[in-house]
């Protein structure tokens, strides 16, 4: 089963995000897709720029997932619903308070790090199952809450949000999805290069061992699930507001699956993981003109091998692919 | 009469057209399984009338479970779209579906204009089957636009789109249908005749259904 | 109240019903720790088995076959995704087994879920009703639910008795408790997981084929199933059988007298209410022990 530990090593401490994430800038791997990704929607139709929207969406929201499953080992379940929790707080303070569109993201991403910060302190004492299921419990109770009041919230009728840009063209959304995906990039490569980066991990690696060598365990966790559930929620907000309409099926269980799909593909418990995942489950999803249900099989059935067989996913791939060419050195 | 919707802008309406009748509504989460606690609400209050307006699982759930607290057959219950025609009604449902109103766009039995009447035979003659609602249905938008443009004696898109905006046009089943430029969802629409039909015998097939709404096009009394 | 019998005669017949949906997710946590997510799509795999079998084979009189029938091929099935799937996570180094199971299950569950979609379409079926409407002291009961409560109860006991008096539940017990001391006495643990796995979601599966009628057969239908069931096996205590048994006639007794006398619309929410108090009054549940793990 060297497999299954092969995850564990593919983050250890030797080589710190920061570190990964300079070292890429500065050898130019970030050149390249960082262009293709600001120059290419230029010539894609109108759809496909949309695509690349959702693409980034779900990019943020594994980055910021990733920081709290997969660093820091609190397998959260209520990840969509922190974006969803954003969303319609946002929606609120627009259209009920008045606030405009950037105010009402400010509050959104406030309410869902103030949830954060209470499921956190909530779920503390929670290990493995217990967490995943209590955090699943309030995402569908969350969820339930939003379908039934819907004299409040229209329901599955459907919120109408103000626009982010005013505009449903999709090419000056994507770029603020561009700045949003790269925000978080270095949001997560400061924390996890940063002391509190070997905080969390020595938290996931063993909880005990970490608290007998004086690791504040407990505010540690709390900090690491409000910063994820807010930018969860900064996400789920812009996006909201970039489609104008919001509505309780953001909710669903199977948003999460599809986080966690992502994820995994990518590589779980990697830097870059999140963002090839979600890229490749999106677009490449998209370009082979596969039906929904399809994808979700085939997602499915590549998961389960991934995990089964190579826990590292695409990026792990892509550096074995890349040693082997001799393009990075032997660790 | 006791409803069950989940909009309260159509309260609204009901209540400003028709304010002599009772409304109740009772919403639930559509993953919800168990309605029968929510059926016996409904029951107790003593409804004239029940409108379904569950999709899917809900619509047929609400039919199984609202006779098992007693609220069906006695109570006559609409259901708001066409899951009546599906082929697995009657396979799920058995007895149960009969007596059932539901909401459609077409029956056979319904009148036609004579286009829509020439558009009948045409197509019987050619695939010897009744026709279609999709068939009439893209029918009529041709001939609508047919219409258009030579009302507007040019096929430039913004002379067409004016000449459907004020013209009067014949579809397969309107005489004389608009399309204005209203407000929110009445946006170039013309509203085409819903037909209310009810099922009398178990297993009946759709076009044997009494049509019982509009006036005009009456086939039937309502069964209880 | 004159409601009162009807809402305590409801509860406690989905009480039976939730029984038998949370037991099979107990009794693979008792012995493999680890919390199937998939649970609802093998409901729903035998909620299509028996709606296949009663239209093609067995007609609506021998409904009762299919359920046993049912349970046999998804026995199988559990068999051997068990074998293939979950069986690594308990080799010599086995590491973040939680994390591994609950990701490998949830990519099972959506696996499922889309495949059922595709090859049976999201159309609702049902196969004709068990039995008729049974009306008895003014109390009208479905006769398919009343049907399925019964067959529930039979299944339990039947489970009961596997459990309690077999050697083969007294292996299961055993591994259950300690499962190095089991091995240490001999016992063949790993051979065990598949057995209580396919067990476990055989009873979904039977769950899935007894309420083919009454809550109707689609690809998304197992929703029910594994929220109920992850409901009842924290609140009865994670591992604990008889946790689960009694957790699940409480929880259709709340749900019961909560849509009657709070509110219908909030159905779903009683349990979850339910869930969280309890894991923040009593996180072992009921029945449940302390746990230490390190």
């Amino acid at each position: 089963m060297g497999k299954l530990r092969q995850v564990g090593a593919a983050s250890a401490p030797a080589a710190a995000p920061t570190g990964r994430l300079g070292r890429a800038v500065r050898r130019g791997w970030v050149i390249l897709p960082a262009g293709l990704a600001l120059a290419v929607p230029l010539f894609l139709s109108a759809y496909g720029v949309h695509v690349g929207i959702v693409a980034l969406y779900y990019a943020v929201l594994g980055i910021s997932w990733n920081l709290v499953a997969g660093y820091t080992g609190q397998f959260s379940l209520a990840h969509h619903a922190f974006a969803g929790l954003g969303a319609y707080a946002s929606a609120g303070a627009v259209l009920a308070l008045g606030f405009p569109v950037w105010a009402g993201i400010l509050a959104g991403t406030l309410a869902a790090a103030l949830s954060g910060y209470l499921l956190g302190s909530l779920t503390l004492r929670m290990r493995g199952i217990y967490l995943a299921i209590t955090t699943w419990a309030f995402a569908e109770s969350f969820r339930i809450l939003l379908s039934v009041n819907y004299q409040v919230t229209r329901g599955d009728m459907g919120l109408t949000v103000p626009l982010l840009l005013g505009t449903l063209d999709p090419l000056p959304n994507y770029y603020v999805f561009v700045g949003l995906t790269a925000g978080t990039l270095l949001l997560a490569a400061a924390v996890l290069g940063s002391k509190v980066g070997l905080r969390i991990r020595a938290i996931r690696d063993d909880e005990e061992a970490a608290a007998v060598r004086g690791i504040d365990v407990v505010r540690w966790k709390k900090f690491i699930f409000t910063l994820s559930a807010a930018v969860a929620g900064l996400a789920g907000a812009v996006y909201g507001h970039y489609i104008g309409l919001l509505a309780p099926s953001q909710v669903r269980f199977t948003e999460m699956a599809f986080i966690i799909i992502a994820v995994v593909l990518g590589g779980f418990r990697s830097f870059w993981g999140p963002v090839v995942g979600a890229v490749v489950a999106e677009g490449l999803a998209e370009a082979l003109r596969l039906s929904g249900e399809v994808r979700m099989v085939l997602f499915g059935l590549f998961v389960i091998l991934l995990m089964r067989a190579y826990p590292a996913g695409l990026v792990g791939l892509l550096s074995a692919l890349g040693r082997r060419l001799g393009l990075r050195p032997r660790p | 009469m006791g409803w069950k919707r989940n909009t309260d802008a159509l309260n609204a309406e009901l209540g400003r057209v028709a304010p002599t009748v009772d409304v109740r509504s009772w919403v639930f989460d559509r993953q919800t399984a168990d309605l029968t606690p929510l059926l016996l609400q409904v029951r107790d209050f003593g409804p004239d009338l029940v409108y379904n307006l569950g999709v899917g699982a809900p619509a047929y759930l609400i039919v199984k479970q609202a006779t098992d607290v007693g609220l069906l057959p006695q109570t006559p219950m609409v259901i708001s779209y066409d899951v009546p025609i599906r082929p697995e009604f009657w396979q799920n449902l058995g007895p149960l579906g009969k007596g059932i109103i539901f909401v459609a766009y077409y029956h056979p039995k319904q009148p036609l204009t004579d286009a829509g009447k020439w558009m009948q035979q045409q197509y019987e003659a050619r695939y010897r089957e009744p026709a279609l609602y999709s068939s009439f249905a893209a029918f009529g938008n041709v001939i609508v636009v047919a219409q258009a443009i030579n009302q507007a004696c040019s096929t430039k898109g913004p002379d067409i789109v004016k000449a459907l905006e004020t013209g009067r046009f014949k579809s397969w089943n309107l005489d004389s249908a608009t399309f204005p430029r209203a407000e929110g969802a009445d946006w170039h629409r013309v509203k085409q005749p819903l037909l209310l039909l009810q099922y009398t015998a178990v297993n009946q097939p759709f076009d044997q259904a009494t049509i019982l709404f509009p006036p005009e096009m009456k086939t039937g009394t309502l069964q209880r | 109240m004159g409601q009162l019998p009807q809402v305590v005669a409801a509860g406690l017949m989905m009480g039976a019903l939730y029984a038998l949906m949370a037991v099979g997710i107990t009794f693979i946590y008792s012995l493999m720790k680890m919390i199937n997510w998939a649970m609802g799509e093998f409901y729903m795999l035998g909620s299509y088995a028996q709606f296949v079998l009663i239209t093609l084979v067995l007609g609506p009189s021998l409904w009762f076959l299919g359920v046993p029938l049912s349970m046999v091929g998804v026995f199988l099935l559990g068999l051997a995704i068990q074998k293939g799937l979950l069986a690594p996570m308990f080799g010599p180094e086995a590491d973040r087994r939680d994390e591994y199971a609950t990701i490998v299950t949830i990519a099972l569950s959506v696996l499922m879920q889309n495949l059922a979609t595709i090859l049976a379409g999201p159309y609702q079926w049902s196969p004709p009703e068990y039995l008729p409407l049974v009306t008895a002291g003014g109390i009208s009961v479905n006769g398919s639910r009343l049907a399925a409560a019964a067959g529930a109860l039979v299944l339990l006991g039947a489970f009961y008795f596997l459990v309690r008096r077999t050697w083969l539940g007294l292996a299961f017990l055993g591994a259950a408790q300690n499962r190095v001391g089991a091995e240490v006495a001999g016992i063949d643990v790993r051979r065990l997981d598949g057995l209580a796995f396919g067990i476990g979601v055989a009873l979904a599966a039977a769950a899935g084929a007894l309420l083919a009628p009454v809550f109707l057969v689609y690809p998304t239908n197992g929703a029910v199933s594994t929220v109920k069931g992850f409901e009842i096996i924290v609140i009865g205590g994670l591992g604990s059988l008889t946790g689960s048994v009694v957790a699940a006639f409480l929880l259709g007794l709340v749900e019961s007298f909560g849509s009657v006398f709070i509110s219908p619309a909030y159905q779903d929410l009683y349990g979850f209410v339910f869930l969280i108090a309890m894991l923040f009054l009593r996180p072992q549940g009921i029945f449940g022990e302390r746990e230490r793990r390190v």
